[in-house]
């Protein structure tokens, strides 16, 4: 039988510190993938899911159980890839040319570029929404999350949720539109 | 997929491309990576419990920032006396041009953006021919979202000093940014007459050229990118941008539990060209020093040609090693091979070269792959 995240995690507070290696292993295809949405390089993507699954090791104390692992983690890991980007968007040319040499800024050449290859059109469409917006529209429908886990994740009411996620998939399909899909 | 709301019937298709959105795989030993920190972590955190209480304390501090600060307080007690004797004048006219640049330079770090351009600005101002003024000015607009007062500034100090490299620098961001490419590559270009090797200026030519499809001028730039810089994101961006391009002069390589940048062109250079040979195989040696359960083993291919494979392989074993019998030659496995070297692709293609190296290491307690490009 295949063990449930909460088993996992009170073998981990038990000291069985192997069984932290599975969850890492079942959730670091979607946290990578987030990371890599926000960064645009696999590089970057790589060693901040490895810090945001050190934290959590660290912070599982704080895990309540009713709340869901993924959403917990998940969380996290939005809260960490935002605070990454605001630190490279702040440090960008503040040194002048020390930080010169950072020339991945939010509109840079570099990361459309990637996106572009990579992604395709949906992910294009996907990229010019808010950060949040794109990250709802993923959760409910690449990770299936329900309303009520979304808006305790997003930290608004479950009408808000309903009210983005139709906002934000008329504005995909509008912009997939413009790329010549129906 | 979970149950659906009324509002979700309408865009039925493009769920189906959402639930359907390809996800890209991890790299490889995320999970084995995280677990030996973990481990690490934890036995660490006694041997800290013990040096944070037995250890004496050291206070760490930046002088130039705890001088900027002191300036910064000098400057706000010297503002105070003279407000209370000159009462209603502008505490700006009191300030010189030197003390203005160093507290909006202090403001700047502080992220007061609007408080830090009035500052710089009056030091602009006080004193034009300044290029570092210029420079900060433009910088203070670009914080306050003010690109086309960001340009002037810097072509306001580049008349006073052509040769301003960060000024040139900033310049080329601006066109970059903005998407004016040419005008970017020129600054770039001008930056690179004063610093033929400024790396910044060849990485960012090395993204206008890959987005003009200018091929051979973009495979130029990655590498004189990566003459001068071997470590860190960028480099191994650029590394893969130039293989990618059809360039394998320079690969990555995993070397233990480093992804190592090598200038595969000098490895197998002709013996006329041992100076960087021997380069590339300092920075192998150093790698084997530093980390004493690493091993090295070292593949050469020559289609057709064991020979020139054997001895080619047998040099770049003598050379990593420095000297013969010394202990790094335990370390070091070689092979080699009369065919041609086989390239993966990420794209599940590969491509074949006449010659080629292949360097992988390994250590005992990390778990290592070699990588294909």
């Amino acid at each position: 039988m295949v063990p449930s995240d909460n088993q996992l995690i009170s073998d981990v507070r038990a000291g069985h510190n192997g069984s932290f290696a599975v969850l890492v292993e079942r959730y670091q295809t979607p946290i990578y993938n987030l990371m890599y949405r926000f960064s645009g390089s696999s590089e970057e993507a790589a060693d901040m899911t490895q810090e945001l699954f050190i934290r959590a090791y660290e912070h599982l104390g704080n895990y309540r159980e009713p709340k869901g692992f993924f959403p917990w983690i998940y969380t996290m890991a939005l809260n960490h890839a935002r605070d990454w980007h605001r630190k490279r968007h702040n440090h960008r040319r503040l040194f002048g040319i020390l930080a010169a040499d950072e020339p991945q800024g939010p509109r840079s050449p570099d990361h459309e570029c990637e996106t572009r290859e990579r992604l395709g059109d949906l992910g294009r469409a996907l990229s010019r929404l808010p950060e949040d917006r794109r990250e709802l529209l993923i959760l409910r429908y690449r990770h299936d999350c329900s309303i009520r886990d979304l808006a305790d994740m997003f930290d608004i009411s479950e009408s808000a949720v309903k009210m983005r996620l139709q906002r934000s998939l008329e504005l995909v399909g509008r912009t997939m539109e413009g790329f010549g899909h129906d | 997929m979970t149950s659906q709301h009324p509002f979700e019937r309408e865009h039925q298709r493009l769920i189906e491309r959402l639930h359907e959105m390809p996800m890209q795989p991890p790299p490889l030993g995320i999970g084995a990576q995280v677990m030996a920190r973990i481990n690490d972590r934890r036995s660490q955190r006694f041997r800290r419990l013990a040096r944070l209480t037995l250890a004496p304390i050291s206070i760490r501090f930046r002088p130039a920032l705890v001088g900027c600060f002191g300036i910064l307080l000098i400057a706000v007690f010297v503002l105070g006396r003279y407000s209370v004797r000159q009462e209603g004048a502008d505490p700006l006219q009191l300030l010189d041009a030197e003390a203005a640049y160093l507290v909006g330079r202090e403001l700047l770090a502080a992220e007061k953006q609007a408080a830090a351009l009035t500052l710089l600005q009056l030091a602009a101002n006080l004193a034009p021919e300044n290029p570092d003024f210029a420079l900060w000015e433009g910088i203070a607009h670009w914080h306050n979202k003010q690109p086309e007062q960001e340009q002037s500034s810097y072509l306001r100090g580049l008349s006073s000093t052509p040769d301003s490299l960060p000024l040139l620098i900033n310049l080329g961001h601006h066109h970059l940014s903005n998407g004016s490419y040419l005008d970017a590559l020129d600054a770039y270009r001008k930056a690179l007459t004063i610093d033929p090797l400024e790396p910044t200026a060849w990485y960012n030519s090395g993204l206008i050229y890959r987005l003009l499809d200018r091929k051979e001028e973009e495979i130029d730039a990655w590498k004189n990118f990566l003459y001068r810089q071997r470590f860190g994101i960028r480099a191994l961006r650029a590394v893969e941008r130039l293989n990618s391009a059809g360039d394998y002069s320079y690969r990555p390589y995993w070397i233990g539990p480093r992804r190592v940048i090598i200038h595969t062109e000098a490895l197998l250079a002709e013996d006329s060209a041992l100076t960087n040979l021997r380069h590339e195989a300092a920075m192998l040696t150093a790698l084997l020093t530093e980390n004493q359960e690493l091993t090295l083993t070292i593949a050469t291919f020559y289609a057709g040609n064991t020979d020139r494979a054997r001895q080619r392989a047998l040099l770049l074993k003598q050379l990593i090693a420095e000297a013969p019998g010394s202990p790094l030659e335990n370390r070091i496995a070689v092979s080699w091979f009369d065919s041609p070297e086989t390239i993966m692709l990420p794209s599940t293609e590969s491509r074949t070269r006449a010659e080629g190296v292949l360097l992988f290491g390994f250590s005992d307690h990390q778990q290592n792959q070699e990588v294909s490009i």
